[in-house]
């Protein structure tokens, strides 16, 4: 007993829904559209156009993965912690006073605040933010953490030069940055290790010889000297300088400024930052970027991107393949041959020729791809499915009852073809999400968009350790890939299935 | 097209109505089929010479084996092929050489039913919109005018209720019904002339009947005149008026059912005849007479009379030369052999 | 000893629609040098049969059973291995119907000829090649044709080299499956010459499945009739050819057009039944002119005929007006008359309906009782089984053949 394929676009899309893997691709496809539509009312698209842009990203912790990672460490990983700036709320209490000492004017300013810190890790790191404002003289600015055992370290004096108009407003341009974890040797905040020392020294934690093993030379350090954050947050002994066996010292900690300036118009603001060692749903990446943002924006674009391209692709092909085919002779030949033709140029190269010259946008590189793909392997196969409907005898049974040509092609034999048009839609999208994802992989994509091949590339541009120890930048983005594509391909095997007479089961 | 239209009669007239509904004489009809160094150099003779009447209201069955050019011959009568050389007339109109453009009066007043059952309507529409659309190509009535057509055309072919039929597609229906349905489409424009090409060989022979009957029934009560092609003599018998019989490209022998087949007179004919068999136990005891050889190659006719190589009572140096014209050796019986009387 | 004796045969297939019922309960038994035509509508389990014969079986084969008696042998219980070593091909062995267009275009037709040699007999190369002219040579193809391909043979002579394929291993029984349904007139003629030639001289057995009753006079010593999976009439060919048996055998002789008589062809009103859900009774009364009240109407079967009738028009104004009507148990159902008719008027006027026009509408006749109730009037059919095959040479499965019988 023969089992006819199904006629038309909507009963082998039932048909095709029904099975299996139609089932699977319909729900994996129905979460894709969902997260698509509810993407830009979540994270709106202006994040994203920040996305190049580092100052949007550095209140992130660098590199870490996401905040549910812990649960494989067992270890309680501490969050970032931000203290604002004076005047916001949880910011730092403020005390200034200006006196006036033989004619000279001083002020004193006092930034203080404390948080409380109950993680098992150390932070990622510690950065404090200074905005000053001051006469003809640069202040001097000292600063102190207090610990929660009672212990007071000082971390670095400075005199800055850049003087801010309004401190309460903490502009980015008036801020200078004093990194404790990254300080590079010509930095004040690199006196955090010499003060460290000198208080270490004096709790007979270590001896200066200890010290000048684990910090051999001011210009480097060796595999995995103890950073400013660990010593200043462990337990004081001796275990604390090594990183591998400092413990955290629980409790409440303060951050205190002193300005000490020479006018009477002097006076300061700071903030402080204590990255987190996780972040997020799905981590940074090593700009601080937050990973979940590009990943959920990937859908759309990827979607939108495979849909456009396969769609544009496919359904020029098929009109092109459908009117070869009917029509036949000299228009046949001519469609036929400049198919042939696309079909040996080398696509891909010449797109990472073009990619390199012109650095294309997203859309520019859909419509290069479109015209490098209006006639194609689909031109023929439904060259092949036009000439076999056209057979049928209803087509001549319809000439003879006075349907013109087109109307025979349009409004008979297209329709017929549709459903094969779907399934070759459904399996090319993925082809374009590849395609744009190695284009993006080798930097050669769209700069301003981040796509999960940007981010896989990005990931494998920060080279091979990294690409292979920091999972979460390479796992997520991929598993975007192969979920969107392994939904399409489902989609496309389910049509093939129903339509195909030799896969469908008896 | 509305311009070219107004310049030519798009129906013909009343005073121009002919007894005849398709003329030809000496029509035929080449493929050409050489490649390269061969181009236009060599023809597939499908048809090579057929002189025909149709009259209106009757039926003329061809009856012919495959590649003998009879369905050819049929495309070529309703133009669905421009014929390479003779003359058609369809009432009285040369449409020989007319461009498709000017034939939409011949694409209203001849049809055709097509063979299989399984492709011979369109599986994608349901029965109405196929019924429809030669209503609607040729801007016939306004959609409740054209509904009454359709369910007038369901009742003609005996499928009931229409309104049933109407919304089923093709393959909820049964071969017999799809061939119904056909039918009814060959219908819907009130044809004079209805090509039906091997209208029944793919149906169960209980079903068979039952359709050839309806297009008697037809053609008796609209007096539509059928060119019936098939392979099948007997059926031709029961439901024709007259009889063609074609044998590489050529009408052998044409003539009223009764006589042709009650009297055969060209050698091939007899020898289909023979071939035949009814149901009939003495037939196994038996050996029926046939003739050697195959068809010949229709790019490479034998000259003269087609048939004489494999002819039982050919003669050299007339058959194998000349070639035969067809004689009417009885009343309105003719037949296309030297040695026949 | 009959060459092939077949008994309640039965394979039914496995779909998504439910089982198929393709071939159900065939018996046959064939002498040597005896043919049987198997002839049928489409979809009425000819090809089945053969298949269940030859064990070849799809993979959604649901019921196979029944005894193949081969040489006195039953095969059926042969496993699979050595059916296929000792039976198929070299006891009997199948023309499929259009192998002629699946044979390998690659190959010397001369060695596809000769391939069951070397498989089945392990025959050298140039001694299976001999055998395999002498068999071609059988079959009316010049020598050449051997080592020809498929490509360059026209269909009469690639229909040749498949009937010398089937030959090879010199089988008793040769299965043809339609064996002439491609090719023209006149090569049917000659291939359908052959075969009996053949039939003659080696005292072949042939199974021929046809649906054409004319050819399938041309090789018949015993017709089998089939119809919907079941073979309801077989008997010699001067019987059934003349006096057919089963009114279903003589409608079908009644539907050809013949070419030598000025009778007209009638045809079987309806269409065969669709195999999953084959009719209960006598698979043959929806379409039967002579059905009667053992035939096996179902309530559910005289619902759909009323309905029929109702809506057919010309007997409208006669059938009593019906409000609806259902089914209670496979013999009874309930009817509510009409808008204005009382129970007891419906049920007078349904006695005079079926009085008057159950000869036409011969569903009537298996109303065994009719019933008025308090809203509605209650008929009851006639319980009826199957009718047995009866018979002995000539044996055929009709009630109104059983009583003739008896």
């Amino acid at each position: 007993m023969a089992i006819s394929a199904p006629i038309g676009l909507k009963a082998a899309f039932l048909e095709a829904a029904r099975t299996k893997s139609g089932l699977a691709a319909t729900a994996m496809l129905g979460f894709l559209i969902l997260l698509a539509v509810l993407v830009p009312l979540l994270v709106p698209f202006d994040v994203v156009r920040q996305w190049s842009n580092p100052g949007q990203w550095s209140d992130n912790p660098k590199l870490v993965p996401p905040e549910w990672s812990e649960v494989f460490t067992g270890k309680r990983q501490p969050r970032t912690v931000i203290i604002p700036p004076a005047g916001q709320s949880g910011g730092f209490d403020h005390v200034r006073v200006s006196f006036e000492v033989q004619g000279q004017n001083y002020t004193i300013v006092v930034l203080k605040q404390s948080f409380d810190f109950q993680a098992d890790a150390f932070p990622s790191e510690i950065s404090l933010y200074m905005t000053t404002m001051f006469g003809s003289k640069s202040p001097l600015v000292r600063s102190w953490l207090t610990r929660p055992d009672g212990q007071e370290v000082q971390l670095f004096e400075d005199t800055p030069s850049l003087r801010a108009s309004n401190v309460s407003q903490f502009r980015p341009a008036d801020v200078i940055t004093y990194s404790l974890t990254y300080p590079s040797f010509k930095d004040p905040s690199y006196q955090v290790y010499a003060n460290v020392k000198q208080w270490l020294i004096s709790n007979n934690v270590t001896t200066s010889g200890e010290w000048g093993e684990l910090f051999p030379s001011p210009t480097g350090f060796y595999s995995n000297p103890p950073k400013a954050q660990v010593l200043l947050m462990a337990q004081l002994n001796h275990s604390m300088l090594d990183p591998r066996t400092a413990q955290v010292l629980k409790g409440k900690y303060s951050i205190k400024f002193e300005v000490d300036g020479f006018s009477s118009v002097d006076d300061a603001n700071a903030r402080a930052v204590v990255f987190g060692t996780v972040y997020g749903l799905i981590g940074t990446d090593d700009q601080r970027r937050d990973l979940l943002i590009a990943l959920l924006w990937g859908a759309p674009v990827a979607l939108a991107f495979g849909l456009a391209g396969a769609l544009a692709t496919v359904l020029i092909q098929t009109i092109l393949g459908a009117i070869s085919g009917w029509y036949g002779g000299a228009v046949d030949e001519l469609v036929q041959r400049t198919a042939d033709f696309y079909l040996i140029i080398p696509t891909l190269p010449i797109l990472i020729l073009i990619g390199i010259l012109y650095r294309p946008s997203l859309i520019l590189i859909l419509f290069i791809l479109v015209v490098f793909g209006v006639v194609g392997a689909t031109t023929k196969v439904t060259r092949s499915i036009v000439l076999q409907v056209k057979e049928e005898q209803f087509i001549e049974a319809a000439r003879s009852y006075g349907a013109s040509r087109g109307r025979i092609l349009f409004r008979y034999i297209l329709p017929r073809v549709m459903p094969y048009t779907f399934a070759l839609i459904a399996l090319t999208v993925p082809a374009f999400i590849f395609l744009e994802a190695s284009l993006s992989f080798l930097g050669l994509g769209d700069p301003n968009l981040p796509t999960w091949g940007q981010l896989l590339g990005n990931a494998y541009g920060a080279g091979p350790a990294i690409f292979y120890t920091f999972w979460w930048w390479v796992f997520f983005p991929a598993a975007g890939i192969i979920f969107t594509t392994v939904a399409f391909a489902l989609l496309g095997y389910a049509f093939d299935k129903v339509l195909n007479p030799r896969l469908r089961e008896q | 097209m509305t311009t070219a239209l107004a310049e030519m009669p798009t129906e013909i007239g009343p005073e121009q109505h002919s007894s005849n509904i398709v003329e030809t004489d000496n029509l035929t009809k080449w493929f050409d089929v050489g490649l390269g160094l061969f181009r236009g150099s060599l023809h597939l003779k499908a048809v090579d010479g057929v002189t025909l009447t149709i009259k209106r209201a009757e039926t003329v069955a061809i009856v012919g084996e495959s590649g003998s050019g009879k369905t050819t011959l049929g495309r070529t009568i309703i133009r669905l092929l421009e014929p390479t050389g003779g003359k058609l007339l369809y009432d009285g109109q040369d449409i020989t050489h007319s461009a498709e453009k000017r034939l939409m009066w011949l694409r209203r007043k001849a049809q055709m039913i097509p063979q299989d059952p399984y492709s011979s309507v369109n599986p994608a529409f349901p029965v109405y919109r196929i019924l429809e659309e030669p209503l609607v190509i040729h801007k016939q009535g306004e959609s409740k005018e054209r509904e009454e057509a359709v369910m007038k055309a369901l009742q003609a072919v005996k499928l009931n209720p229409p309104t049933f039929f109407a919304n089923k597609y093709p393959h909820m229906l049964s071969g017999g019904q799809r061939q119904r349905v056909a039918i009814a489409r060959s219908l819907i424009l009130n044809p004079e002339f209805i090509l039906a090409d091997e209208p029944v060989s793919m149906l169960d022979a209980s079903v068979r009947i039952s359709i050839l009957r309806l297009l008697r029934q037809i053609q008796q009560q609209f007096g539509i005149a059928f060119l019936y092609i098939t392979h099948d003599l007997a059926t031709a018998k029961h439901f024709a008026d007259r009889i063609g019989i074609m044998y590489a490209g050529r009408l052998v022998e044409e003539g009223p059912v009764g006589s042709v087949l009650g009297e055969p007179l060209h050698p091939y004919a007899q020898a289909l005849m023979g071939a035949i068999p009814d149901p009939d136990p003495a037939n196994r005891l038996v050996v029926r007479q046939s003739l050697p050889g195959e068809p010949p190659n229709l790019v490479d006719l034998p000259t003269g009379c087609h048939f004489h190589p494999r002819c039982p009572i050919a003669q050299m140096g007339l058959c194998d030369v000349k070639d035969p014209e067809l004689r009417e050796l009885r009343p309105g019986h003719r037949v296309a052999c030297h040695l026949a009387t | 000893m009959p060459t092939l004796d077949v008994k309640n045969l039965v394979l039914w297939y496995r779909t998504r629609k439910g089982p198929v019922h393709a071939v159900d309960s065939i018996s046959f038994a064939l002498e040597p040098g005896q043919t049987i035509a198997l002839v049928g509508e489409s979809g009425s389990g000819k090809t089945s049969t053969a298949n269940a014969i030859l064990r070849l079986l799809p993979k959604n084969v649901l019921r196979y059973d029944g005894e193949v008696e081969f040489d006195g042998q039953n095969v059926m219980e042969l496993t699979d291995e050595e059916f296929r070593r000792n039976v198929r091909w070299r006891g009997i062995s199948m023309v499929f119907q259009g192998a002629m267009n699946a044979l390998n275009p690659a190959v010397r037709v001369g060695f596809q000829v000769a391939e069951p040699l070397m498989v089945h007999y392990d025959v050298d190369r140039d001694e299976a090649a001999d055998q395999a002219l002498d068999v071609l040579r059988k079959v009316g193809l010049p020598a050449d044709i051997a080592r020809r391909y498929p490509h360059e043979l026209s269909g009469g002579m690639k229909q040749r080299v498949v009937i010398a394929m089937s030959l090879i291993l010199k089988p008793k029984v040769v299965i043809l499956d339609e064996p002439t349904s491609a090719l023209d007139v006149m090569t049917q003629t000659n291939i359908i010459n052959l075969l009996k030639d053949l039939k003659n001289t080696d005292r072949l057995s042939y199974i021929f499945i046809t649906h054409d009753l004319g050819l399938a006079s041309e090789l018949a010593d015993l017709v089998g009739i089939m119809y919907a999976g079941e073979l309801i009439e077989v008997g010699p060919a001067d019987g059934v050819f003349v006096r057919p048996k089963h009114p279903y055998t003589g409608k079908l002789l009644a539907s050809v057009p013949r070419l030598r008589s000025e009778e007209a062809p009638d045809f079987i009103p309806g269409a065969p039944p669709d195999l999953t859900a084959p009719p209960p009774g006598c698979r043959f009364h929806l379409r039967c002119p002579v059905s009667f009240e053992k035939c096996g109407w179902s309530a559910e079967e005289f619902i759909a005929q009323m309905d029929l009738l109702q809506s057919s028009g010309e007997a409208k104004d006669k059938v009593p007006s019906i409000a609806s009507m259902s089914a209670k148990s496979p013999t009874s159902l309930l009817i509510k008359p009409g808008a204005n008719g009382s129970v007891s008027d419906f049920v007078q006027k349904l006695n005079a309906f079926v009085a008057a026009t159950s000869e036409k509408n011969r569903f009537l006749k298996s109303i065994e009782s009719v019933q008025g109730k308090t809203k509605s009037v209650e008929v009851k059919l006639y319980e009826t089984t199957p009718p047995p095959i009866v018979g002995t040479e000539w044996r055929a499965a009709c009630w109104l053949v059983t009583e003739g019988a008896a």
